[in-house]
């Protein structure tokens, strides 16, 4: 017995998670007219949406940060004027938390996205009707957009993230006891996920730029001749550190002004 | 588009059906899992999706190799490399008796396998002789990593219930939940006098009191001394106390340097337990061959 074809083949690409500057600029959603400060703000917002979602559904923040990074690189193979952010959010969600080894339902999922939403227009408080045809649709399409996005991506869906690395260089930098400097690092690579830099640069060049922002910041003084951060990944060329911070730096105070209500109304 | 057509059905696991297939646009032979998705529940399986996305990132000769995955709305099919049978199977068409030779083979090939996962930060977490390949020529493949697990991030605790009873460590078996890649050596130590022992299983324990009172008496029952931190674990149930058995009446059959590294890998406290690059440059392994050349 063959196979039926209504299966679609996955290709299977080899690992690679850092993407050339061209696929970068000319995105499928520019290309289909959506104008690139309206796609900025859709990023941001599906992964405002993720990170309140994973809050609610008790998920570790790895979770939240690999569905965040699952969303970005998915949007730079497909539209978001042809598909939906918020179903390929919660796909995003649905899909890290499995990988992360934290698996909800998908019916929690769906749950907390209609309770987000419902926030956000500032209507009062409902459970989710789940005998609906609403959520029997909403379901349908997650559960498809899912599919969409392993396709996408290949399967290559393990992210590695600089958490690790941003405790162990900081160790290493004899930095490990100054909780506030391992605090900021850590919020400003959270922080991060918002932006593009996971698509642009390895998470040991991200690690470096967040401790070197931190550090910045506390006046706290590091190894410059040579600089340090040459010392943990080769290929980390001031430039690139010096860029990626510019866009951390942009990220957060885009955040600050647009965003942080999602989180903000959640917690409320 | 390859289209793949079923040949036989090879296997049977808790969440697939294996079948020997053969790609019709190549000729080659696959074997093929197939994985029911319930569309209207959940969508694709956890462990399915960990084992693809864990595979892709795996490439090494004793690692079974992942072609292809076709995810359909009902079922998904994972493309794997072919190999003629596993451990199990193998060493049952053995009746009692597994050449030296190839003991020391399969082992030095199950750890190439294993460290070569340790060092990408991947523990396997269900080594067992189902789970481990053979094909025609010898080679062995680490297969079925459904349950495996990076450990790149630090985890606080990890679901209790991984491998299988019969190769589960001993700090598993008593609630540790925290846990490394030693679980893997123990699997494999058990595996290793498996094979010099003809097929025989080392550790076959009903239950989970029955498997540790099983360990505790061929390796002792452990104590503050040898195993730091141990009674805190064992506080809550008494276990009678044992004298380590001589090695010698555990796996008869393996040399003075085989017995060294066996005792190696089985030491109670995970924390002193080899790594599988330590294994790998035991003495045991001089003059290994590879397969059956
Ligand atoms: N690549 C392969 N070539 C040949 N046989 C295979 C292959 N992969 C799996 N098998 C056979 O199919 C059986 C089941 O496969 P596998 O262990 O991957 O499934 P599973 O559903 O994960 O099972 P479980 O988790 O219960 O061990 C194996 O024990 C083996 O006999």
């Amino acid at each position: 017995m063959a196979v039926p074809t209504e299966f679609s083949g996955v290709v299977l690409s080899l690992e690679n998670t850092i993407y050339p500057d061209e696929k970068l600029q000319e995105t499928p959603s520019q290309l289909d007219g959506l104008s690139k400060e309206m796609e900025t703000n859709l990023r941001i917002a599906g992964c405002e949406y993720i990170q309140a979602a994973g809050i609610l559904l008790k998920l570790p923040q790895v979770a939240m940060a690999t569905a965040q990074v699952l969303y970005q690189r998915y949007y730079y193979s497909k539209s978001f004027v042809k598909y939906n952010y918020e179903i390929c959010a919660m796909a995003c969600i649905f899909l890290a938390a499995k990988i992360e080894e934290h698996p909800r339902r998908i019916r929690d999922v769906v749950n907390v996205f209609y309770h987000i939403r419902r926030k956000l227009n500032e209507l009062p408080n409902k459970v989710m009707d789940y005998m609906s045809n609403e959520y029997f649709h909403k379901k349908s399409e997650v559960i498809k957009a899912e599919r969409r996005v392993l396709k996408e991506l290949g399967f290559c869906v393990h992210v590695k993230h600089p958490h690790k690395c941003i405790v162990t260089y900081l160790k290493i930098l004899e930095c490990n006891d100054n909780t506030e400097l391992i605090q900021k690092a850590w919020n400003y690579m959270n922080d991060s996920l918002r932006t593009d830099v996971f698509m642009r640069y390895t998470p040991e060049t991200i690690a470096c730029a967040c401790i070197y922002l931190s550090a910045r910041q506390l006046g706290i003084g590091l190894p410059s001749n040579p600089p340090w951060y040459e010392v943990f990944d080769a290929t980390t060329k001031e430039m690139e550190v010096y860029l990626l911070i510019v866009s951390v730096i942009d990220s957060v105070d885009m955040l600050i002004y647009q965003v942080k209500y999602v989180v903000d109304i959640i917690a409320s | 588009m390859e289209s793949y057509e079923k040949l036989v059905k090879i296997g049977e696991g808790t969440y697939g059906t294996v079948y020997k297939a053969v790609n019709h646009d190549t000729g080659e032979i696959v074997a093929l899992k197939k994985v029911r998705i319930d569309d209207e529940n959940e969508g694709i399986p956890s462990f399915a999706l960990r084992e693809i996305c864990l595979l892709k990132e795996l490439k090494h000769k004793n690692i079974v190799m992942l072609y292809d995955v076709i995810h359909g709305n009902k079922e998904l099919m994972i493309v794997f490399e072919y190999c003629d049978q596993d451990l199990k199977r193998y060493c049952d068409a053995c009746q009692g008796k597994i050449d030296p030779s190839i003991v020391q083979s399969f082992t030095n090939q199950l750890l190439q396998g294993l460290a070569y996962c340790h060092s990408h930060h991947i523990l396997h977490r269900d080594i067992t002789p189902q789970n481990i390949l053979v094909t025609g020529n010898g080679d062995i493949k680490l297969a079925d990593f459904g349950l495996a697990r990076n450990f790149g991030i630090p985890v606080k605790s990890f679901s209790a219930e991984v491998v299988t009873l019969w190769y589960r460590s001993p700090d598993v078996l008593l609630g540790a939940t925290l846990y490394d890649t030693s679980i893997d050596i123990w699997s494999t130590g058990c595996i290793f006098a498996e094979l010099s022992n003809g097929g025989q299983p080392l550790l076959p324990g009903k239950d989970v009191a029955d498997q540790l009172k099983i360990i505790f008496k061929i390796f002792g029952t452990p104590n503050e001394q040898i195993w730091p931190g141990v009674s805190q674990l064992m506080k809550d149930k008494d276990y009678p106390s044992y004298n380590a058995m001589s090695i010698l009446h555990v796996v008869p059959n393996l040399n003075q340097l085989g017995c060294d590294l066996f005792q190696l890998m089985m030491v109670l406290d995970p924390s002193k337990r080899c790594t599988a690059e330590q294994a790998l440059q035991h003495a045991y392994f001089k003059g290994v061959s590879e397969g059956y050349t």
